[in-house]
């Protein structure tokens, strides 16, 4: 056994992590110096990253080597650690009023993305029980989310809360769950962003009324389900009033750049100047003037894509998307060969969470989505994100090393 | 139970068509370049005006008499100070930084904070891309702000240099003729006159922007730099207009006088050495106000009465009409239904006599025998009726009228200088060409003009408007006007060691709604010039409307003149009057002080008993005058220039 298990990890997906890592300790490296005729600035960012990559790499190896077991036994307390974590940063003191890290020594961990690990791993241990009913499978996902989502709402993080919802779906839809019903799950979602246009309100009801007609529902059903969704509608603009500003702001900004240029909009537009100005090859690695000029908002982590955009060009970005595809190629590969409906459930998690992760950022980044604080995993800065990226891409090799398939 | 294989397949096509979406959306950024970003904001270079700086007005010793003072303003780019490095600020944060923003502003300004506050509420939603929050910023005042925002990392203001500041160091002297410049033209004087000669050319930089809202040139952009205005020399002595000026100022709080007008120009070539009206509303205005005051002594007309008595007197004596020993009887005399009569009477005087005492009824006699049309050619040879053709707007006509328009009256009226409106510089360059050998000249103003480079572009010279009578009868005449300062009303100029010729005059006002003088309401002057044996300055005196006890240009015009002049002699660089020489009086050597500091110069002259007078607020010395070396009597202070730069 001890003999073999060099041999046990699946090399493929080992050279598309660490061609990811290094990709955007690069990338880090170029965000952290601004040189511009007489402007020489130099940050620490690409230097605490290498640091977060050793830290990474250690849990990688300890998630990778603990026993199966011990890992099954301990999901639960790992849990409740992070939802303690979560009430503790309430309570600490936060920076311009929004409480998300803790801080130690220079560097910070944001217990928000210990708790998405931690509710995959949760949800994937309970949901894919025998003759479990699927409006259960529906009921404890949900159940196992809504606290960490309450925290982090709270705290407040409108991103990170929205991609509990982005795994949690997918897995209780690989649970069985049908498309129907998640689409009568997510449907007051819909309700809430058509809410603002009368005509999409109407639209939307009437295709709601007729899949549930064609479904043959009773007329009860039917009548409840589109009234209680018209009612949401009715009612979004009103709750609209209860969203943060920068909320308001950062929502209104997607649907308008130009609405608010000194905010959101602000950071959306000039990211597209600097992914756009980028061109086919780039300007050059440490060459990109937007970044250079200090025009790019938080360009070591939110807008890291707009650095590469700028620097390395379309072919940078294609390079990087493909590496991403890559990455879930291996994933999907591997939950293929898994017989294990657990580690199934949670493959599909954490792909999904990676996924959504790459989409809504990328997205941001080229102005197709609204801007909500999520970093591109394995590329922007920060280690709390790196550290539960890489334990959960460690979790990839344990299964596949466990099934002995490669 | 297992995953059903269409399950796998809707999302992998899914997943496939989200990442297409995303490469096709970058394709058409990066690639197609939708936006256009590709070249436009390759570099996000832009230009700026690089203002020229305006030409100076120096005086004829290349003093300077305005100044460029560097000034600036700031830009608040409110896209980028609302964005913080974390997120965009709620509405209560922004309000909080554009507080402290309007504090720090307010703390190196003289303006309460509430003032740029209330601003940047009422510009910032709108002009997101930059609007000017203060403006007129020292480089002290710039600084002290940045930096101090720079500490509040607060990002987003901008500092730009404004066209620089019009100064005048030397606070109203010469102020009217000077002019004013303000919100980017000359308004009046020299300034105006020569606007074109004094506007340079603005450059242009290209600059590059930062995030952080702040504007860089780098030595490899574009550059054209601006070219600056010319520098114009005046004819004017900066010295000489000092001790004019407050001379008048003297006489006008003397004889509470309403205006004071004072010319000294150098008769053998035109030149303007100074020139000043003051009214007595102004004694105490702004160094602004006095700027933006007409040129009175271009722009002011007045009855010039008795000093114009000498032209006739040149007239019938150049016809030899008279010797100057005839005996004219100057009783009381009535002309029609006109009685004319001296102030203090007399019986029979000699030609000569006529102008030492000035008898307006001995001259109604010697124009009886002139006739109208000569009087009025010689009139309007001496330049009376016409602009003299100084090179400044403002320049009035006077009022001549052609003998047609005579009453039967008028050729007496004129003969003693009534009926007849000047301009006080037509009156002193009449009497210019008398002590000119004739040669009446064009005023000069300008020495010369002085480009970018240091290349004279302009250089003014001596024009002979046409020439006058001829030298016996000028002579004669001469010695008439030195009776006046010997032994008649001008003695009170009479200096020991100079010899002056000159003529007082003394005019009732004309009231105000034509016809007839006002009582009580007198103009009062005296023109002169000297060395008699070689004139070199001509000097005129006017106080408008002076007390009853002071009417007489005899007891108010004179005094100041001889002050003046005084003055003027000893002054020490002059080489206007030789015979200072031969005055004797304890000179002291000017010593070197260029370059010493303002604190240390108090003591350095007050060793060498040296009073001085400082013009700019620099901290250095920059300028001195006299020159160091130059002997000067003791009493005089001299002039300090500390100028900024």
């Amino acid at each position: 056994m001890t003999t073999k298990f060099p041999l046990k990890i699946d090399w493929l997906l080992l050279i598309i992590l660490v061609a990811l890592i290094l990709f955007g300790e690069l990338a880090i490296y170029s965000a952290s110096i601004q040189k511009y005729g007489d402007k020489d600035v130099v940050s620490d960012y690409y230097i605490k990253q290498l640091i977060w990559i050793f830290i990474g790499a250690i849990v990688f190896v300890l998630v990778l080597y603990i026993p199966e077991i011990l890992m099954d036994i301990l999901v639960v307390p790992f849990y409740i650690i992070t939802i303690l974590l979560l009430v503790l940063v309430l309570f600490l003191p936060g920076i311009s009023g929004v409480h998300r890290w803790i801080n130690f020594g220079g560097f910070s961990l944001q217990p928000s993305e210990l708790a998405k690990l931690s509710s995959i791993l949760l949800i994937a241990k309970i949901i894919p029980r025998q003759h479990l009913l699927k409006r259960k499978i529906v009921l404890y996902s949900f159940l196992v989310i809504l606290l960490p989502v309450l925290l982090i709402l709270k705290e407040p993080d409108l991103g990170s809360s929205l991609i509990f919802f982005a795994f949690t779906l997918p897995m209780i839809y690989f649970a069985g769950v049908s498309f129907f019903t998640l689409l009568l799950i997510i449907s007051p979602i819909i309700s809430i962003i058509v809410g603002f246009s009368v005509f999409w309100w109407i639209v939307f009801d009437v295709i709601l009324l007729i899949i549930l007609l064609r479904k043959r529902f009773s007329y009860f059903f039917c009548g409840f389900i589109v009234v209680g969704n018209a009612f949401i509608s009715l009612l979004t603009p009103y709750f609209w009033g209860f969203l943060k500003d920068y909320q308001q702001e950062r929502i209104l900004a997607f649907i308008n750049p130009k609405h608010d240029f000194l905010g959101s909009g602000y950071q959306i537009i000039q990211s597209k100047i600097a992914i756009g100005s980028g061109g086919f090859f780039g300007k050059g690695f440490l060459n990109g003037t937007q970044k250079n000029l200090d025009f790019l908002p938080e360009q070591q982590t939110d807008f890291i894509f707009s650095v590469i955009g700028e620097e390395l060009g379309f072919i940078g970005c294609f390079l990087l998307i493909i590496i991403f595809i890559l990455l879930i190629w291996r994933g999907v590969f591997i939950l293929k060969k898994l017989r294990n409906q657990t580690k199934r459930i949670a493959i599909i998690g954490i792909l999904s969470f990676l996924i959504f992760q790459i989409v809504i950022n990328i997205g941001m980044n080229i102005g197709i989505i609204p801007v909500v604080g999520i970093p591109l995993p394995f590329i922007s800065y920060g280690g709390s994100s790196l550290i539960v990226n890489m334990a959960a891409v460690s979790l990839f090799f344990k299964y596949a090393k466990e099934r002995s398939f490669i | 139970m297992l995953i059903k294989k269409w399950r796998i397949f809707t999302i992998k096509i899914v997943i496939i068509g989200i990442f297409i979406l995303i490469i096709y959306r970058i394709f058409t950024i990066q690639i197609l370049d939708i936006y256009g970003f590709n070249d436009n904001y390759r570099y996000r270079t832009k230009k700026t005006i690089i203002p020229a700086e305006r030409g100076i007005i120096y005086d004829c010793n290349g003093f300077a008499l305005t100044g460029n003072k560097k000034v600036f303003k700031l830009e608040l780019c409110s896209a980028i100070t609302s964005w913080s490095n974390k997120d965009s600020l709620s509405a209560d944060e922004k309000i909080q930084l554009y507080k402290t923003i309007s504090e720090i502003i307010a703390k190196n300004t003289e303006n309460p904070a509430n003032i740029y506050f209330q601003k940047i509420l009422k510009f910032a939603p709108d002009y997101i891309n930059g609007f000017e929050i203060v403006t007129n910023l020292t480089p002290i005042q710039k600084n002290d702000i940045l930096s101090e925002l720079k500490e509040n990392k607060i990002r987003g203001i901008r500092s730009f240099k404004q066209p620089s500041k019009r100064v005048y160091p030397k606070k109203g002297l010469a102020g009217p003729l000077i002019g004013l410049y303000n919100s980017g033209k000359g308004e009046c004087g020299i300034e105006q006159s020569f606007d074109a000669e004094l506007t340079g050319i603005d450059g242009w930089a290209e600059i590059i922007q930062y995030g952080t809202g702040e504007n860089y040139h780098f030595s490899d952009m574009e550059i054209k730099e601006p070219i600056a205005g010319h520098s114009i020399y005046l004819t004017i002595d900066a010295h000489i207009q000092a001790i004019l000026e407050s001379n008048l100022k003297k006489g006008i709080e003397n004889y509470n006088a309403k205006n004071a007008i004072g010319i000294i120009i150098s008769p053998k070539d035109g030149k303007i050495l100074a020139m000043s009206g003051i009214s007595a509303d102004n004694l105490n205005a702004s160094p602004q106000l006095i700027h933006s005051m007409p040129i009175f002594p271009i722009s002011w007309l007045y009855e010039p009465g008795s000093t114009v008595k000498p032209i006739t007197a040149l007239l019938a004596i150049e016809k030899k009409l008279f010797e100057s020993s005839d005996i004219i009887d100057c009783r009381t005399r009535k002309i029609g239904r006109r009685t004319i009569s001296d102030v203090k009477p007399f019986k029979n005087l000699t030609f000569k006599e006529v102008i030492t005492y000035s008898s307006t009824v001995g001259i109604t006699y010697v124009v009886d025998k002139i006739s109208d049309i000569d009087l009025y050619n010689r009139l309007v040879d001496f330049g009376f009726g016409h602009k003299t053709g100084i090179i400044l707007n403002g320049e009035r006509n006077g009022i001549l009228r052609s003998p047609s328009n005579w009453s039967r009256y008028s050729r007496h009226s004129l003969s003693f200088g009534q009926e007849l409106s000047v301009a006080p510089i037509q009156l002193i360059y009449a009497y210019g060409a008398l002590a000119n050998e004739g040669k009446l000249l064009q005023p000069l103003i300008i020495n010369k003009i002085i480009d970018n480079d240091g290349k004279v572009v302009f250089n003014s010279r001596k024009k002979v408007v046409r020439y006058i009578s001829n030298i016996n009868a000028l002579d004669t005449l001469i010695t008439f006007l030195q009776a006046v300062v010997d032994i008649g009303y001008g003695g009170l100029t009479k200096l020991k060691d100079i010899n002056i010729a000159g003529k007082t005059g003394t005019s009732e006002k004309h009231e105000k709604n034509g016809g007839g003088y006002e009582k009580d309401k007198y103009i009062s002057s005296f023109v002169g010039f000297c060395p008699v044996e070689d004139p070199q300055i001509v000097m005129l005196i006017i106080y408008d409307e002076p007390d009853y006890n002071h009417r007489y240009g005899s007891i108010s015009a004179v005094p100041t003149f001889k002050k003046i002049l005084e003055e003027i002699v000893v002054l020490p660089n002059s080489n206007l009057l030789n015979i200072i020489t031969q005055i004797n009086q304890d000179y002291i050597l000017v010593p070197n002080c260029i370059g010493l500091p303002i604190n240390a110069l108090n003591e350095f002259l007050h060793k060498k008993g040296i009073s001085y007078s400082l013009y700019g607020d620099g901290e250095f010395v920059t300028n001195q005058f006299p020159k160091s070396g130059i002997s000067m009597l003791e009493e005089y202070p001299i002039m300090v220039i500390a100028d900024e730069d």
